[in-house]
Parts: structure tokens; C-alpha cells; sequence
């Protein structure tokens, strides 16, 4: 019987290990939406069509279901209605986001519509709303039934805390049905790390331009989500008011905090707890973080950042005029 | 045949296994070398890709004014790119800063204008 030589088995060997090194076609795109600048970027065979459908899936979410400012979509029709029957798309997302309502005790809230138009009418007219104007808009309970939501009295739903994140919820199941071996979607500051391997993530820097980071964390595939007082706000007499309200005043609250980064297994909660976590405070948001198996990076204007025990290690810090915590 | 026979590898087989291996490793750096991209400023209007300019060749600084509306007028720099003066309301594309690394960016909405530096290897994301 003839038998292989072994320099033959080295050389079929030797031929075929440069395939393991052609790393698959990455692509990558942008586009608006979603109010933000949404960037995704894929590594695989079928990178391109894929890059495709996650645009088309969002901006049909964005358009159809979500956006507060289009008059026909499934949030206006619903806020304008008071109560009409829900998508079961919407509906899923309603419910987690009550149950992140409950669990934070109210420090998060989806139906803040109201009051973030009064803080941008209190922009233009540069004037401080009074604590008067919030009590009829301090939420209560809404509930979901028979396909329905209920309990909105004079308040307006706005999904903006948790948009974001679900568009990146929405990428992850068409990255999951694709052949992408890796990918980063990234919806304003909500991201989806996609695939095996580590990566790194730059953290804006509170006080510097907008392009600077205070650090950076590596961290296996998930979702990660930033809340900052600096991104959205209105400017009256010279101070600073961020789009991040309490619930329970109607104003942005007053803990020193500048921002909260949340790594989560889902969009929607990672974009949720940055919010609400924001609220809460570092101490506070210790159970909604453990409840929902999340970690926190939480940095105040005294120059201090918080991180949950998990991410210490894996968060570098870039400015040394900052001390990092870990919180226990 | 026996067994026996077989002398599973000899002195020459490994001299001429090493020499395909190193054969191997040096085709493999010509064909594939690390990726490192300059900072090359994309400018789309409108989800629509207008100008790609590489920073590092920017010879001196100039003013490009880009046809949308509102109107907006960007600053090309040698390694950095920022929106020099914008009509929208808001001026978040302003507040943006000087774009210099590579995934910086700077975004105006009522625009539609999106200024990139594209993506490079040593962050992967962004978060904000």
C-alpha cells in the first residue's frame, strides 16, 4: 500500500495556512438617523448586504415606530390618541422599559415628553421653568394591557432614553442571522460590539472637545451605552441644563454627576440604566446594575470616576488629572 | 514494507520544511501588512459622499463651504478638520471641535452634513 510522505502532509499544510491569516471583507457605512449619526462597520462574507439591511431595519424602526418628531409614526399616533394598539414590536419594548421604570424605583421614565418640550421652550424663551410647571407631568403608573397602554393622563411618551439602544437590540439580530464574524454598530453613544475578541472603546471626556476621550475600555462583545450632561441640554443665563431630567422634579438632577457609561447584554438596557443610573447616582444604582448583570463607569465634576468591580481592570485611564474608585 | 521502513522525517525534509516556512512568512508580510490608515477627513451631504481629503497632505489652511442648508463652511488643516461657521439653530457641528484621530466626528442634522475621520485600528468604537 503506498503511503502519504509526511513532507507531503507538511506541504498541503504549509499551502493552506495563509488562509487562516486573509481576514474576511470588512465594510463599512453612515448614514442619519435616529436624531444622531448612525456608523456601523462588518467583517465577513456577507459584510456588505448585511451593512444594508441593518440601515434599512433602523431607519424603518426610526420612521415608523420610534421618531417623536414625525407626525405618522406609531409614538406621535399613540401620544395624539392617548392610548391606541400597540405594535407587538413596540409593545416588547414598552414592557421592558416599565420594567426598567419599576426596578430603578421611577429614576427612569418614558414618558418625560412633555417635560423635555418644556425645557426647550424654556430655552428659547430663556426664562427657568418653575418647579408648578412639572406637577402635572411627575408620572404615575403606566400600564400595559390587552395590547394597549394606559395611564398617560397629559404626559407624552418619548422613547429617546431607549431608542438608540434598541436599534442597536434590532442590529444584533441581523448580525446574528448573518455570516459577519464580528461588527460595530454604533447609534450616537449607544454601540453594539459584535463577535469574538476583545474591543476597545474610547469614553468621551467630560470637559474637552467632544472628539476627546477620558479613557478607554476594553471589554468582550456587548452593548454599551453613555449618558452625558454635556450632549443635549439648553443654555439660560449662562448655565447648563441637561436633557436628562428626574423623573420626580422635572429638573436634571443634582448629584455632580457629568456622565454614566453602562456595559449591558441588551441595547435597550444599556441605553435605559445610563439614563437611569444618572438619576440614581453611583451608590445608588448598584441593584438596577446587578439586577439587570450590568457594570457602570460613573465620573462627577470633582474630577472622580467611579467603575463597578468588573470593569476596573479593563478600564485605562487617559488623563491623569482624574482618580479612579472602584466601587464596591 | 515494514513499519520500520519509514523513517517519518529525514535531515533534508526539515531543512526543506524550514525554507518553505520562512517562504511562507515572507510572502505573507508582502501580501498582508498591517492595516494603518491615514486620517483622510470623509464629507458627505445629505447621505451623499461629497469629498474624501487626506490630512496629512493639506498643504496649507483653506476655507471649503459645502452647498447644503443651512449653509456651513468647514476648515481643512494639516491633520485636522473642524466646521468653521454654520447657520442651523442649534450649532452642535461647532461644538463638535477639531476632528484630528482617526473615528472623530462632527455631525449637522438640519444640514445633513456628517464630517468623519475614518475609522482606525486603535479604537473600535466610540461612545459618547
Amino acid at each position: 500500500m503506498r503511503k502519504f510522505s509526511p513532507l507531503a502532509c507538511v506541504f498541503v499544510f504549509l499551502f493552506f495556512l495563509p488562509s487562516c491569516f486573509v481576514s474576511p471583507p470588512a465594510e463599512e457605512s453612515s448614514f442619519l438617523a435616529m436624531d444622531t449619526l448612525v456608523s456601523l462597520s462588518a467583517e465577513g462574507r456577507d459584510a456588505k448586504e448585511t451593512l444594508s439591511r441593518i440601515e434599512d431595519r433602523i431607519k424603518l424602526i426610526d420612521g415608523a415606530i420610534l421618531s417623536a418628531h414625525r407626525p405618522d409614526s406609531e409614538i406621535s399616533r399613540l401620544n395624539s390618541s392617548g392610548s391606541a394598539p400597540l405594535s407587538p414590536e413596540l409593545y416588547g419594548w414598552l414592557e421592558t422599559s416599565l420594567e426598567i421604570q419599576k426596578k430603578s424605583s421611577g429614576a427612569f421614565d418614558i414618558s418625560l415628553g412633555k417635560i423635555k418640550l418644556l425645557w426647550e421652550d424654556a430655552g428659547k424663551n430663556q426664562s427657568l421653568p418653575l418647579p408648578k410647571a412639572f406637577e402635572s407631568l411627575i408620572s404615575g403608573g403606566l400600564q400595559l394591557s390587552d395590547g394597549k397602554i394606559s395611564g398617560l393622563d397629559n404626559r407624552l411618551l418619548d422613547l429617546g432614553a431607549v431608542g438608540k439602544g434598541i436599534a442597536c437590540d434590532e442590529a444584533g439580530k441581523i448580525l446574528q442571522n448573518s455570516r459577519c464574524a464580528r461588527a460595530v454598530v454604533s447609534v450616537g453613544g449607544s454601540i453594539l460590539l459584535y463577535g469574538g475578541g476583545n474591543f476597545k472603546v474610547g469614553i468621551r471626556h467630560p470637559e474637552k472637545g467632544a472628539q476627546e476621550i477620558i479613557g478607554v475600555l476594553e471589554t468582550y462583545g456587548a452593548f454599551v451605552s453613555t449618558s452625558g450632561s454635556y450632549e443635549r441640554g439648553v443654555e439660560i443665563g449662562g448655565a447648563w441644563y441637561p436633557h436628562i431630567f428626574d423623573p420626580k422634579t422635572g429638573y436634571p438632577p443634582e448629584n455632580g454627576l457629568v456622565s454614566v457609561t453602562v456595559r449591558a447584554g441588551s441595547g435597550l438596557v444599556s441605553d435605559a440604566l445610563s439614563t437611569a443610573c444618572f438619576v440614581l447616582g453611583a451608590e445608588g444604582s448598584a441593584p438596577l446594575l446587578k439586577f439587570y448583570g450590568a457594570q457602570a463607569i460613573f465620573i462627577n465634576d470633582k474630577k472622580e470616576i467611579y467603575t463597578s468591580e468588573e470593569l476596573a481592570p479593563y478600564f485605562a485611564l487617559e488623563d491623569n488629572a482624574y482618580s479612579v474608585f472602584i466601587l464596591k | 514494507m515494514k513499519n520500520s521502513d519509514i523513517k517519518l522525517i529525514k535531515k533534508a525534509d526539515l531543512v526543506i520544511m524550514l525554507v518553505i516556512a520562512l517562504f511562507a512568512l515572507i510572502l505573507w508580510l508582502i501580501f498582508f501588512p498591517a492595516k494603518k490608515k491615514a486620517a483622510v477627513a470623509v464629507i458627505s451631504v445629505n447621505g451623499q459622499e461629497f469629498r474624501r481629503i487626506a490630512l496629512d497632505s493639506v498643504a496649507g489652511p483653506y476655507e471649503l463651504p459645502l452647498d447644503c442648508q443651512p449653509p456651513l463652511a468647514l476648515m481643512i488643516e494639516r491633520g485636522c478638520v473642524y466646521v468653521l461657521w454654520a447657520e442651523c439653530p442649534d450649532k452642535l457641528c461647532i461644538r463638535a471641535g477639531k476632528l484630528r484621530k482617526n473615528g472623530d466626528t462632527a455631525v449637522c442634522l438640519p444640514a445633513g452634513v456628517v464630517v468623519r475621520l475614518e475609522a482606525g485600528e486603535w479604537l473600535d468604537a466610540f461612545t459618547y
